[in-house]
């Protein structure tokens, strides 16, 4: 069992539901911080410089998402080289996404109303948050490669549970900020 | 039992431990400093209540950057209430109830090794630790600490030029309950996982200490409702410091100048704030009404009355704290229709706390209770929780609550249901589990004489309060005299502030028994209370050495 080497042998089925628990506990908290969060964006969308203008950055985002659920579904379902090249694909759309958020923060900033206007302030609130799970991804990646692959079931279970999870949250966010009528 | 004891260092013992039991004593002594800071600047405030046109001198010595020739400052004052309010809610009392009992005993209680993630357990509390040195640092900047209550209600701490302490002293403020959050999220996912996955094999849920359930309940809604003032300080750090205007309205003149962006809304703000602002109530309390149960179980020698209806009504109360947010912002301006939904909400957790309170009489009814010093401050509990309960009841009522908002009578009700039941739940605690910390007993004479006096004393600085409220006088308020119709009322706040000053020399006994107590208290033995549940099954630190 790799990756679980501080819990005792008996101790470590109640170790394994423990990090399940915590991390569907972290997750609810997640959900619940861009719940705060969108829920802010919500009350405020009537008002002029609350709307959206139109823009392609969300589809780019997305498919680094979607490349990022993909790659940890083949490497978690795969052995040995198969799981090698699913967690180099984590790593690589995690990369492309931290770039491409961090690149439309950064055009948000600069372009026109910016941060002063609250579409463009909270756009970028958002992605700030969330790419903070990119870097996670990325991180996870590493720490599997690192290991040639090896990894306990459970820590597989909770990686594409994550992953999935917060590929979901960004259709969620991408569907109110730009889809909502 | 523990794990970690073995052959270390002072520093990876006492200090960088990663046992449940030294971390939990690491919370509640840090909070125990942290409530004689609070607790001071409480004073101070009530003195600037009952006097304030009156020179000081020899507290202005101390504290030059608050006075001007012996007369506090308004803006010291501001900052005093936001910071008594902030140390004794976040820093004080959910850190001592929740930080130290919990960590302490969730384990012991569940029969579990330690927590689940001790690692994680020890950065919760340096964290934690961290944040306080962040809080208490404020007091040492330039224009002094954050001066926008407790609430940090916009524009006043969104603009940096509103006030004194809305400069540095509001980003510190920010960034320290930031880290606060950190810490209790990474404790609250501790404590789920432990209690959820760690119990002892046959050791249902339904067995569990109310204690433990009421842990269970404080994780959860922890771990839920933070998100929302994460979510709301980091969007005041933006339009502090990156030109956003979330929660600045457009067309706001500050000092004759215009400010520029606007579009915002500061009501967002105390929408987000109270999302976790009510939770946080029960954070607090919840954990004090577990032990009064606990306790009653104890010294009346029967399982405490109703216990699977206390355990639903915990979880009624808490599911139910997510839908009265609003009941704080019933003069925001909101929809009548929404307010009277709100309203019908906050009486509903009237429901689950009569149960409570019915089954708690039940529990005495007809029993022979031992009243030693543990169950004293659980029947002050009760006391407190009854007479803060029926307050509350009124101030859930958008007609009475118009008229009562921002005046003294909402002072009362919160320290008395909130705080007070809260603090005498510490106490309950500390005297309680004191032979599981330490291997002795507290001196029951000398905790006898401290609850009476407090219970004493509290009544009389809080339950007066309700009287000044009634007849106007507002809260937060630099010199309530400057008002005529406030003016009959001086003899009342002074009253109230020498109670007050009486309730604070009461807690010297508290101490004296506390530290006296560690090293020449009487030596407890196996399970002095004669109690049941499986933390007494532990060997206490006097046991273990012997």
């Amino acid at each position: 069992m790799r990756g679980m080497t501080t819990a005792a042998p008996g101790r470590a089925p109640a170790f394994e539901n423990a990090t399940r628990v915590a991390v569907v506990a972290a997750l609810s908290a997640t959900t619940m911080l861009f719940a705060s969060l969108v829920s802010a964006y919500l009350v405020r969308r009537s008002f002029a410089d609350w709307r959206p203008s139109p823009a392609w950055w969300p589809v780019v985002l997305l498919a680094f998402a979607f490349a990022a659920s993909a790659g940890v579904e083949v490497g978690a379902r795969g052995e040995g080289r198969r799981r090698r090249l699913g967690f180099m694909g984590l790593a690589l759309a995690s990369l492309l996404y931290l770039a491409g958020a961090l690149a439309v923060i950064a055009s948000i900033a600069s372009g026109e109303g910016g941060l002063e206007m609250p579409f463009n302030a909270f756009v970028a609130l958002l992605l700030s948050v969330h790419v903070v799970h990119a870097i996670l991804g990325g991180a996870f990646s590493a720490w599997i490669l690192g290991n040639e692959g090896g990894a306990s079931e459970n820590a597989l279970v909770l990686a594409r549970l994550v992953t999935h999870f917060l590929t979901a949250l960004l259709c969620a966010i991408v569907f109110i900020l730009f889809g909502l009528r | 039992m523990s794990g970690h004891r073995e052959s270390q260092g002072f520093l990876s013992r006492y200090v960088f431990s990663l046992d449940h039991r030294v971390i939990g004593l690491q919370y509640l002594m840090t909070a125990m400093g942290m409530a004689l800071v609070g607790g001071l600047l409480a004073l101070l405030v009530r003195i600037q209540i009952a006097w304030p046109s009156h020179e000081f001198k020899a507290v202005a010595r101390f504290l030059p950057q608050g006075f001007d020739e012996g007369i506090m400052k308004p803006e010291f004052y501001a900052a005093l209430f936001t910071m008594h309010g902030t140390i004794m809610i976040f820093f004080v009392l959910s850190a001592a109830l929740i930080g130290g009992f919990g960590n302490y005993l969730i384990p012991l209680q569940v029969g579990a090794h330690d927590m689940a993630f001790p690692r994680l357990n020890a950065l919760s509390y340096w964290i934690y630790a961290i944040s306080s040195v962040v809080m208490l640092t404020s007091f040492f900047t330039p224009n002094g600490p954050a001066a926008s209550g407790w609430t940090a209600y916009p524009p006043l701490s969104a603009l940096k030029g509103a006030i004194a302490g809305s400069n540095l002293g509001q980003d510190l403020w920010l960034v320290a309950m930031a880290l606060f959050i950190v810490s209790f999220t990474l404790g609250g996912l501790n404590f789920l996982a432990t209690i959820m996955a760690m119990r002892r094999p046959g050791l249902s849920m339904m067995d569990l200490p109310l204690f433990t359930w009421s842990m269970l309940f404080v994780a959860i809604l922890g771990l839920l409702a933070f998100p929302s003032l994460t979510a709301a300080a980091m969007m005041l750090l933006l339009d502090r410091h990156a030109g956003t205007s979330f929660f600045i309205p457009m067309g706001l003149v500050l000092s004759g100048e215009a400010v520029p962006g606007g579009g915002g809304s500061p009501i967002l703000w105390q929408h987000l704030f109270w999302f976790l602002g009510h939770p946080e109530v029960y954070i607090i309390m919840l954990p004090s009404l577990g032990i009064t149960s606990d306790l009653f179980t104890v010294f009346t020698g029967r399982r405490v009355f109703g216990y699977k209806s206390m355990v639903v009504a915990m979880a009624f109360i808490s599911g139910m704290s997510f839908l009265v947010w609003g009941h704080h912002m019933f003069v925001s301006g909101m929809s009548p229709f929404l307010g009277s939904a709100f309203a019908v909400t906050t009486t509903l957790i009237a429901v689950p706390s009569g149960v409570k309170v019915f089954n708690w009489i039940a529990s005495l009814w007809n029993r022979p209770l031992r009243l030693t010093t543990p169950m004293l401050w659980a029947l002050g509990i009760f006391s407190l929780f009854v007479t803060g309960g029926l307050s509350g009841i009124w101030l859930g009522q958008t007609q009475i609550d118009i008229q009562l908002h921002d005046t003294a009578f909402v002072v009362a009700h919160f320290h008395i249901i909130m705080a007070g039941a809260a603090l005498f739940g510490v106490f309950a605690g500390v005297h309680y589990w004191f032979p599981l910390f330490f291997g002795r007993l507290m001196s029951e004479k000398l905790g006898a004489a401290h609850f009476l006096l407090t219970f004493v004393f509290y009544y009389a600085t809080f339950f007066p309060m309700h009287l000044a409220g009634l007849q106007g006088q507002v809260r937060r308020v630099y010199d309530p005299y400057q008002y005529d119709y406030l003016k009959p009322l001086a003899s009342m706040n002074a009253f109230i502030t020498w109670a007050a000053v009486a309730l604070a020399i009461a807690q010297i006994l508290f101490f004296v028994n506390f530290f006296w107590s560690i090293k020449r208290g009487e030596r407890a033995g196996a399970n002095p209370w004669q109690a049941e549940s499986l933390e007494w099954s532990e060997p206490s630190p006097g046991e273990e050495s012997a």
